[in-house]
């Protein structure tokens, strides 16, 4: 008869910790790395080039660094949450030994993934192009759509110094040979840019085999954990940020062909680049505020949790962290709102010492708004991710994509004074989205985590 | 299986898996009443903790099935459900009358559980997490509140597996139930949902005994605050577990049609935890009496030994028996003191006992004799004896009156009923077959030891008290036929 009352003492022990693990920080790697890491790439890419060949191959050159950039991250994009996520849980759990072998799986369905596509295009689309170009073009493909996922997971562990040390070595060697490779022409400086990567891409993996030795080297069972709605998560939201550049590179009144299958969009890419670099400050500053502020309440309640608290003090904890994310998102708008004041009162003086053309200013200020939003939607994004919310992650990115791209065409169709309003438009739309979501959740975030975790 | 079983008996962690008492009295049951079909229910907390069927199977049980409250399974996924006022009012409606000590008729409907406050609903739904919370914080608030929301947890959800098990077992014509508990619940409302009579026998008390296995239990985690609690203060969390098992104790007397114990004073305890008199009865348990006609022979002439049978555990107080011993022994330096049973259950109490017997110099007198045979010792003592500070209705005093040895036992249980009568009128004026003792009194219990040992006439005496009071009162056969006449009854069979 004991039986059953024995059991009951077990599982008390047991059972109380089950469900609470932190939802780590996987989702700010997706985010902010990216970003920082293709705006630099086109910039110096284009910026070594220039001093050793002619400004139209450069242009051409930096077109197609830039397709192979949005391409390997849309393709990797549906594994790179999901990786991470899973990676991060091994961590926590310390079975870093699954670590490797899982990171290798997703590699190797990325490249393959990378591949096909780059395979497809350059049979497909690049017919009078030469042989050798279809071949790095590929290559360089196959090689970037894995490179995202080394560079997430390295983001996700903190250790920059290294992150930083392999990227120099990378970029420091495109420097050193772009000189002699220039003399091949485009497919010259893509080979360069090719070796670059191989060198930050195999310095990083390097590292991750000496971080989390493994007897096994190839496994999916990232794939079967219960993360599946971040593959759609990490596609949408790759896709929300590249589709209205798309629309306006192949849409018969803003784009043009530059190089084979290659268009670009001269009114929309040079003002869009510079909304980019203009919204970096204040990436660097939320983030900086969401690892160094946030994370403490963050961490601080579900030590309450964990170390067995009275309701009230979770209370108060939980009230300080909800404080404490609200506030993260208003500095982010006030420290984005100054970057936008000063560029709206300077950037005639600054357009004209970097002597870019001032046509481009009208298109620059909307855009300069919708990229702010952009870092308003990751910042909430980023919240969302911390508290795990997939359903939410899932929604705001559909809606981010699917109205990118609608009312970017509308905008195209509705002729140049609309340009750049769609894209305003999705993210605004996003962002308010995203932020009644966040707060819905946080509302009741004690009723969650108690009771919606398993 | 042909025909659905007569009879469900709703085994809680016994028969047929594991052995001891209540095993053997369902196995018993089965086998002597095998003109009905019976069924049962097995049920256990993991499937690894029982190994194999421990009894031979008889051929009347044509249905068997286990089922394992706490094994892993996987709950339903995590969906928040909105909040519902009506839901909320139910909840605080059933809390509250069952804390004045009432029994809402709703908690013996399985439809309460499937449809009302599903499963769902308990674990995930924001009416749900409202009433935890506002409770916590009318009742516990300086608890920590994660053990708090878990033992709440643990406490309701096997409900809901308990519930679940009623639409998998076939429909039989009576269910009875060796215990209250999960067992009792299980039978509670497969009698209320099948329309069908369901027999309740306790053999100890149920209630009482997790009550004792929760105050003893310090895996039951109470991280308290510092200054939080009185020393001797029970916990909020404690309280939880206790009340609700007194919850399913009362279910099971609110929804049994009939409520048996073995002796007079279990009826009583049953009747104060909430049982209806009317529906209390006694049916002691029964020995085969003539398996100890061969003892019985053998023990007119045998030495002055005193027996103890029962493993050595402080429930047990085998120091009082050792120390009675002594005192005996001053007297009568012949006489031995056997205490029978394994030793290997408690090893720290075993080796205080047998230091006791060394400090007292009692070597040569007091004798561990580990696990025998109990018709062996019954046929070469004089005397059996219980010091007991807690017993239900003890086998061996039985076995010890069929073999005509007279016993000297605390009043605990059913000793006092057994040893002084207490069945009936008849059954008192039979007479004493032997003496019923105060707990922990070494001095009263040597006395009457020696009484015993040094009165053939006494002895004689009570030993034919016990001989005639087995025979007439606590037959195999009169066990057997209470029931018989019982199941007939509820079974609405020709009598």
């Amino acid at each position: 008869m004991a039986g059953i009352a024995f059991e009951i003492r077990k599982i008390l022990k047991k059972r109380s910790l089950i469900g609470l693990s932190y939802a780590l920080t996987y989702g700010i790697s997706l985010s902010a790395g990216p970003i920082i890491i293709s705006i630099f790439s086109i910039l110096f890419s284009g910026l070594v080039a220039m001093e050793f060949t002619d400004e139209v191959t450069v242009r051409k050159y930096q077109i197609v660094v830039t397709y192979i950039i949005a391409l390997s991250l849309i393709i990797s994009s549906p594994l790179q949450l999901i990786l991470t996520r899973y990676i991060a849980d091994r961590y926590f759990k310390k079975e870093t030994e699954k670590i490797l072998a899982n990171f290798l799986g997703a590699l190797t369905l990325s490249l393959i993934s990378g591949f096909t596509v780059g395979l497809f295009l350059s049979v497909a689309t690049m017919g009078e192009l030469p042989l050798l170009f279809k071949i790095v073009f590929t290559f360089t493909l196959t090689l970037s759509s894995g490179f995202w996922l080394i560079n997430i997971l390295l983001t996700a562990f903190k250790d920059y110094k290294f992150i930083l040390l392999s990227f120099l070595s990378g970029f420091g060697t495109i420097v050193l040979i772009t000189p002699v490779f220039s003399k091949l022409g485009i497919e010259g400086l893509l080979t360069a840019f090719f070796i670059g990567i191989v060198i930050t891409f195999t310095l990083l993996t390097g590292y991750l085999f000496k971080l989390f030795p493994s007897r096994n080297l190839l496994e999916f069972s990232f794939l079967k954990s219960g993360y599946k709605i971040l593959i759609p998560v990490g596609f949408f939201y790759n896709v929300g940020v590249w589709i209205d550049k798309f629309i306006f590179w192949f849409s018969p009144d803003t784009g043009s062909f530059v190089l084979g299958p290659f268009k670009s969009s001269i009114v929309y890419d040079i003002p869009m680049f510079l909304a980019y670099l203009a919204i970096t400050p204040g990436m660097g500053y939320f983030f900086l505020k969401l690892e160094g502020e946030f994370a403490l309440y963050y961490e601080k309640y579900y030590e309450a949790i964990i170390k067995n608290e009275t309701l009230e003090r979770i209370y108060e904890i939980g009230h300080d962290m909800i404080t404490a994310a609200r506030s993260i998102i208003q500095e982010t708008i006030r420290a984005q709102a100054i970057v936008i004041i000063v560029l709206l009162l300077f950037e005639k003086a600054i357009f004209g010492i970097f002597h870019i053309s001032f046509v481009y200013i009208p298109l620059f200020n909307v855009l300069l708004l919708g990229t702010s939003l952009q870092l308003l939607v990751m910042a909430v994004l980023s919240l969302i991710y911390y508290f795990d919310l997939k359903t939410e992650a899932l929604i705001v990115t559909f809606t981010a994509a699917v109205l990118n791209a609608a009312f970017t065409y509308v905008s195209i169709k509705l002729g140049p004074y609309f340009y750049g309003y769609g894209f305003f438009s999705a993210l605004l739309i996003s962002l308010l989205l995203g932020i009644l979501l966040l707060r819905r959740v946080l509302y009741e975030i004690h009723y969650r985590t108690f009771m919606l975790n398993r | 299986m042909e025909k659905n079983p007569d009879i469900l008996i709703v085994a809680e962690g016994t028969y047929p898996f594991v052995r001891g008492g209540v095993s053997s009295w369902i196995h018993q049951l089965i086998t002597g009443l095998n003109e009905f079909t019976f069924g049962v229910i097995f049920l256990g907390s993991r499937r690894e903790d029982y190994g194999d069927i421990k009894y031979q199977l008889p051929e009347n049980l044509i249905y068997l099935k286990a089922e394992y409250l706490f094994d892993e399974e996987e709950l339903p996924k995590p969906n928040p459900i909105e909040k519902r006022k009506k839901l909320l009012k139910q909840l605080e409606n059933i809390h509250s009358l069952v804390k004045s000590g009432r029994i809402p008729k709703e908690l013996l409907n399985v439809k309460t559980y499937l449809r009302q406050i599903t499963e769902e609903e308990f674990l995930y739904g924001r009416t749900s997490w409202e009433f935890i919370t506002d409770s916590y914080l009318k009742l516990a608030r300086d608890n920590p509140f994660v053990s708090y929301f878990w033992t709440v947890r643990n406490i309701h959800l096997p409900v809901w597996r308990v519930t679940r098990l009623t639409g998998k077992i076939p429909k039989t014509g009576l269910i009875h139930s060796p215990s209250t508990g999960y067992a009792g619940f299980l039978s509670s409302l497969l009698g209320k949902k099948w329309k069908r009579p369901f027999i309740l026998t306790e053999h100890g008390i149920y209630t009482r005994e997790r009550k004792i296995d929760i105050l003893i239990s310090d895996l039951i985690n109470e991280e308290r605050f510092f200054f939080q609690r009185e020393y001797g203060e029970v916990g909020h969390i404690k309280e939880l577990w206790i009340n609700f098992f007194l919850l399913l104790g009362k279910l099971s007397y609110v929804a049994a049609d009939r409520i048996i114990s073995l002796y007079e004073d279990a009826r009583q305890i049953q009747i104060n935890l909430g049982a209806p008199p009317e529906k209390t009865e006694v049916i002691p348990n029964g020995i085969k009496v003539e398996q100890y006609i061969e003892a019985r022979e053998k023990n007119v002439k045998a030495p002055p030994i005193i027996a103890l049978i029962g493993r050595v555990v402080p429930i047990k107080d085998i120091k009082t028996f050792i120390k009675a011993m002594r005192i005996v022994v001053n007297k009568l330096p012949e006489v031995e003191g056997w205490i029978v049973g394994p030793i290997d259950e408690d090893p720290e109490y075993y080796e205080e006992c047998r230091k006791l017997v060394n400090v007292l110099r009692l070597e040569k007198n007091v004798k561990f004799l580990g696990f025998r045979n109990v018709k062996e010792i019954l046929a070469s003592v004089r005397l059996t004896t219980l010091t007991s500070i807690s017993e239900g209705m003890p086998l061996v005093v039985l076995e010890s009156f069929a073999a005509g040895v007279p016993c000297v036992a605390t009043d605990v249980g059913a000793c006092h009923q057994l040893i002084y009568g207490g069945v009936s009128e008849e059954d008192k004026k039979l007479g004493k077959a032997g003496e019923v003792v105060s707990v922990a009194s070494p001095g009263e219990t040597a006395e009457n030891y020696i009484k015993f040992l040094t009165n053939r006439e006494e002895w004689e005496r009570a030993r034919n008290v016990a001989v005639e009071r087995v025979e007439k009162f606590y037959s195999h056969q009169q066990f057997l036929e209470s029931y018989r006449k019982l199941y007939r009854r509820f079974l609405n069979w020709p009598e």
